[in-house]
């Protein structure tokens, strides 16, 4: 029996492959005659006894057909895997198309480490101190991060500039979108002043909220106020310890 | 025969799905696109509002502005929420929509919903939930303020009526959903008016009140 009769054999009871299959189930066959050919060669056979001897050695085409034809048995599998495929190649495409959703990506990420030092920190003129904080909490399943505040002057009054970030608790996740609308910062006799200015995206968001201060103050207070959620933040000031 | 270690026709499968739900995955979680269910749309602007999970009380086929279009009305305790879904390029995505708080006491909480293509009627969505266990008719009228000269006199464009068993029921507590194509909202402006009665069984007025949580959505 030559090599494709052999082949032929094996293959003719996998009429239900798909033609991609029986090319693999066909390639792997060939692979399989080769490497034992090889072995035999070698060792000095001559190549078509080696081939006969191989063939000989792999077993009845039938039996090795009928079992192939048991691994390639059902039609779900077939159709799921397809559907698999087109539903990865639709994903990419519209991944493609959303990539400019990366800088938001990209911002949630950057925010937790490296949040900016520059917005609109220029509102606030003559900064007499300023600090360096962690203050962080938890608002649904975001994270307010109060990272920095300065005293300084602001429309022709002595003020306190707090700057905040805020960021979904997972990587990629998306944050509140109002989330700094919804927040108030407070001195000690309940005066505020208005949002000093903000950036962000889907993935992170960064403010500036301002409010008057007069000296011997020690401490203003974030608020935070939405849908069933109340979160509020007492922030010293810089020197404030040392006025009290 | 030794066996061979050719892959089989599940393994193969198996090996591609994965390969999908990964790029799925990833398309949800970084680009926030390939929604396969709409439902994930809606989680989508649950986050950009920060509602908190809510679960479905209903959802609408609202085809008169995206053949795709799907309205759900969602709640938790704090939150009755209608917002939309539809399909595109993308997949499924949000159609914004309106959280309305409901962390006040209050018999009622209601809100409206205006949304608008270019080209197409407009839809008009009034929802809420009815927190006084003695209200058994809810009378739902949106009117509108017509300023002639001085004098502002009230035009109504649409009223409906619902009593106790019409109201819809989720997690022990009562919702309502209208619907109408009658509200030309571009026509009327901030004119736009819609007051929510309820009423006991003995006929009293258990409250009245202007709606003013709302929005409009209007789309290309």
């Amino acid at each position: 029996m030559t090599r494709q009769e052999f082949l032929d054999q094996v293959l003719s009871p996998l009429g239900r492959l798909t033609a991609q299959e029986r090319e693999n189930v066909r390639r792997e066959l060939e692979e399989h005659v080769e490497d034992r050919m090889e072995a035999l060669l070698e060792m000095g056979w001559d190549a078509e006894l080696a081939e006969e001897r191989c063939l000989e050695a792999m077993g009845d085409p039938a039996e090795i057909g009928r079992e192939m034809a048991r691994q390639y048995r059902g039609k779900g599998w077939l159709w799921l895997g397809r559907a698999a495929v087109v539903l990865t190649v639709v994903v990419c495409i519209q991944a493609l198309l959303g990539v400019g959703m990366l800088g938001a990506a990209w911002d949630s990420l950057t925010v937790r480490f490296n949040p900016p030092r520059t917005i609109s920190i220029g509102e606030l003129k003559n900064v007499e101190a300023e600090e360096e904080l962690d203050i962080r909490a938890e608002i649904g399943n975001d994270i307010l991060r109060i990272y920095q505040v300065s005293v300084g002057e602001k429309d022709g009054q002595r003020a306190a500039m707090v700057l905040a970030c805020a960021y979904d608790r997972w990587p990629f996740g998306i944050v509140v979108d109002s989330l700094f609308g919804r927040s108030e910062l407070w001195n000690e006799r309940g005066e505020t002043g208005t949002s000093g200015g903000g950036s962000g995206n889907s993935g992170a968001v960064c403010a500036a909220l301002w409010a008057p201060v007069e000296t011997g103050d020690t401490h203003v207070i974030w608020e935070y106020r939405a849908i069933g959620e109340a979160v509020r933040l007492e922030i010293p000031l810089p020197g404030g310890e040392e006025a009290a | 025969m030794k066996k061979t270690k050719m892959s089989s026709r599940r393994r193969r499968t198996l090996r591609r799905v994965l390969i999908a739900a990964a790029a799925v995955l990833l398309a949800n979680r970084i680009f926030w696109v390939g929604f396969l269910f709409p439902i994930q749309a809606i989680r989508h602007y649950e986050e950009r509002q920060g509602t908190g999970r809510t679960a479905v009380v209903r959802r609408d086929w609202a085809p008169e502005i995206f053949k795709t279009g799907l309205v759900y009305l969602t709640e938790n305790k704090n939150v009755t929420m209608l917002s939309g879904a539809r399909l595109t390029l993308y997949g499924w995505m949000e159609n914004f929509g309106v959280p309305l708080d409901c962390t006040e006491e209050e018999p009622i909480h209601g809100g409206w919903w205006g949304m608008s293509r270019q080209g197409r009627d407009p839809l008009f969505y009034v929802f809420g939930r009815v927190d006084d266990p003695r209200i058994d008719l809810l009378t739902v009228q949106v009117w509108y303020e017509d300023w002639a000269g001085f004098k502002a006199v009230r035009r109504d464009i649409f009223s409906w009526g619902l009593e106790r068993e019409d109201l819809l029921e989720k997690d022990g507590r009562s919702y309502f959903l209208l619907k109408s194509r009658s509200v030309k909202f571009g026509e009327y402006g901030s004119n736009l008016r819609t007051t929510v009665t309820g009423v006991d069984l003995a006929g009293n007025v258990i409250t009245k009140m202007e709606l003013d949580g709302g929005g409009f959505s209007s789309y290309s």
